[in-house]
């Protein structure tokens, strides 16, 4: 559906580029005008003034009239620093593509927070909440049930917990930083807000709709920053949640220059720089491996490079979308060396095969599916998709072995890996001398047998001849 | 002396705040109960006076405003009947979508009806809440959320009565007791509500009482942080 764009109309530089924009006077102090303009189940992108108007009147205004004020784009001017020509089209049209493509909420999405403490005093006053969108997890794709804690692992504010094979979200905790949105597997976690589609959609608005070449920084939407010439926003709920593999997509997809701004420069209170720093150090080591310009992604507002080679990718912002991104990097620089960096967002995994005891702890664990243990009669095999793997490293958590060295996964793009399913090891698996069904693998039978020691060794070989149906009492 | 007038106090957003809440699990509770004649002719005045209590600044707004569009285009005893006899109570049906807790949490995790019903029991005890013979099940979507409401006529009270202390007392009950009950299963029932495609009124209302439980569990929540002493 059709976003409607409305822009306050109080300087007459407003309407600068915004074609099919209606002006409304006074948009900003009084967002209640929205109401009458049946805007209802359509998107709205509002162009208002910074520091002109209050969130939580503009979201109630909205919800009045029917709309789902997380699905509004608002597009922030700054009548003390006019844009350069252009400049307020170009962020408009890429709102308008974000808005289009906004998945919908659900009411679990809504943080509700109330200003400041309670007086008497404040008896008078309405309640009136501030919403904040938070993450939600699907159950129904959701892999922690096969022991996946990805989210676990990578959410800094410990909102996440496993506990039977369940994940517990604690919204209270979450300051919907989007680390896990990006981060899951299974892409089993929503945020509205950050949706990787309509973000995708945004760059590729804005990069459509620019004359010459753009800059496009990946900025967090509690901070803010001054822009240099020919640079445009794209806001996130904190750049944290940007891989490596964004930054090089949106180069892919024409953008001149990219950027993550960090949290100190945005003046963001989550500072989660580190996490940043290392998708942009990837960044530019992909440059580096794709033979790019690395000034293409400079560490502050640089002027804005030529593009480079561009390619339609299909979907670059999803889970597997690295895999997409870099395919493609390296079938347009017919590139066959392998990269790697930490936060390729793809993963190799590696198996000591005289060590791994073929328990298929990790295939069960596997998220994705990128590890799979199959057999063929008395035989086995354990098999790696490197097209599959987001390097998560649930499999070395769950190794039994990994003392051993038995499982390791690094973060790497490996063309050959990237080619197909690989096996990684081969074994058999014991029969039962009664019933003649599967036992285990001979690896692990043995490795018992290594553990229980001489003492138990009467013990072991009755395990490695009966299945666990036929051992009696 | 307080300078604070005890009347202002009395008219303040907060207790509206309150007594509105109050005043919508009663109004959900009651919508989904079979439909009486005589509910049928309050149900659209009921629904406007708790708008002018102010719903306004609320996130499900947007799902009350669309419940108030179905309301003003009219509801009738005859098909409501049908409708709720279909959705909800026909025996047998697979189909159904029964508004009680024990048929969603034996879905998702097994346990019995009789159990869950005698935990709830005692928890409305712990409440100061005891269920006459002429209550609905424990379980049902209807008693829990009257439960709810008695919570919320407690909190306005507690305002009324300028004692902060109190009313993070009862948000915190509100809050435990949803996140314990009716946040946990209200959204699988919504679900198996609207598989079954049904009309305005009743998908309106599964929508905008999932709309608004789901926010007064965190709502809740923030208040009690909010006046907690």
């Amino acid at each position: 559906m059709k976003a409607r764009v409305f822009y306050c109309a109080d300087d007459p530089s407003s309407a600068s580029g915004m074609d099919e924009a209606t002006g409304i006077e006074n948009l900003c102090e009084e967002p209640g005008q929205l109401g009458g303009l049946n805007t209802r189940d359509g998107h709205v992108v509002l162009a208002l003034h910074q520091g002109r108007f209050d969130l939580s009147r503009v979201q109630m205004a909205l919800r009045a009239d029917g709309v789902d004020p997380l699905g509004a784009q608002i597009v922030e001017m700054n009548p003390s620093r006019p844009p350069e020509p252009g400049w307020l089209g170009v962020q408009v049209k890429g709102a308008t593509a974000r808005g289009e493509a906004f998945p919908g909420s659900s009411p679990e999405h809504l943080k509700p927070s109330l200003a400041s403490r309670v007086s008497r005093r404040a008896f008078l006053r309405p309640p009136a909440p501030v919403y904040t969108a938070v993450p939600l997890i699907d159950p129904s794709t959701c892999a922690a049930d096969d022991g996946c804690k990805v989210c676990v692992v990578e959410c800094p504010q410990e909102a996440y917990r496993w506990q039977g094979g369940r994940i517990h979200f604690n919204k209270e905790a979450c300051h919907a930083c989007g680390r896990c949105v990006t981060a899951c597997p299974t892409m089993a976690i929503s945020d509205p807000t950050a949706s990787p589609a309509a973000l995708l959609a945004q760059v590729a608005a804005m990069i459509a709709a620019a004359e010459a070449p753009i800059g496009i920084a990946f900025l967090c939407s509690r901070g803010d920053v001054p822009l240099a010439d020919g640079w445009h926003t794209v806001s996130v709920p904190c750049t944290s949640m940007v891989p490596g593999s964004w930054l090089v997509a949106t180069l892919l997809l024409g953008a001149g220059s990219v950027r993550a701004v960090p949290c100190e420069e945005s003046g963001c209170a989550l500072i989660q720089d580190h996490k940043a720093a290392e998708a942009s150090a990837f960044a530019r080591a992909a440059a580096a491996w794709a033979g790019w310009d690395q000034s293409r992604l400079p560490r502050f507002f640089a002027p804005i490079s030529a593009p480079g080679p561009t390619a339609a990718l299909e979907s670059p912002f999803s889970v597997h979308g690295a895999v997409e991104v870099f395919t493609t990097v390296a079938d347009l620089g017919g590139i066959t060396d392998s990269l790697s960096a930490a936060g390729a967002g793809v993963g190799v995994v590696t198996i000591a095969a005289g060590v791994c005891t073929m328990c298929s702890q990790c295939v069960q664990v596997c998220p994705t599916g990128a590890l799979l243990s199959t057999s063929r009669g008395d035989s086995m095999s354990l098999t790696f998709d490197g097209r599959l793997c987001t390097g998560c490293g649930q499999c070395t958590l769950a190794c039994p072995e990994i003392a051993r060295g038995a499982i390791s996964v690094r973060s790497r793009i490996d063309p050959a890996s990237l080619a197909g399913r690989q096996t990684l090891n081969e074994g058999t698996v014991l029969r039962c001398e009664v019933c003649g069904k599967h036992i285990a693998p001979e690896r692990m039978l043995s490795r018992i047998s290594e553990i229980l020691g001489e003492e138990f060794a009467k013990t072991s070989a009755f395990l490695g001849r009966r299945c666990l149906d036929c051992r009696g009492g | 002396m307080n300078s604070f007038p005890r009347s202002a106090v009395i008219d303040g957003a907060w207790t509206s705040a309150a007594t509105l809440r109050q005043g919508l699990y009663r109004f959900f509770g009651e919508a989904l109960s079979p439909p009486t004649e005589g509910w049928v002719a309050v149900v659209e005045p009921a629904a406007r006076w708790l708008d002018t209590l102010g719903v306004e600044p609320f996130a499900f707004n947007r799902q009350w405003q669309q419940l108030l569009d179905v309301l003003a285009d009219g509801i009738e005893l005859g098909p409501l009947e049908s409708e709720y006899i279909r959705l909800f109570a026909t025996a047998m049906d697979p189909s159904v979508s029964p508004p009680t807790e024990s048929f969603y949490r034996a879905k998702a995790k097994g346990g019995g009806v009789a159990e869950l019903q005698a935990d709830l029991v005692r928890e409305y005890l712990a409440l100061g809440i005891s269920m006459t013979g002429k209550a609905d099940a424990p379980d049902h979507a209807a008693t829990e959320l009257e439960v709810m409401s008695m919570l919320c006529a407690q909190e306005a009270e507690a305002w009324n009565n300028g004692r902060l202390d109190l009313v993070s007392a009862m948000a915190g009950k509100q809050a435990k007791f949803l996140r314990r009950h009716l946040a946990v299963w209200f959204p699988m029932f919504k679900d198996h509500v609207l598989v079954a495609k049904p009309g305005p009124f009743y998908r309106s209302i599964v929508e905008t009482a999932h709309a608004f439980l789901a926010h007064d569990a965190d709502f809740a929540r923030a208040i009690e942080g909010a006046a907690s002493p």
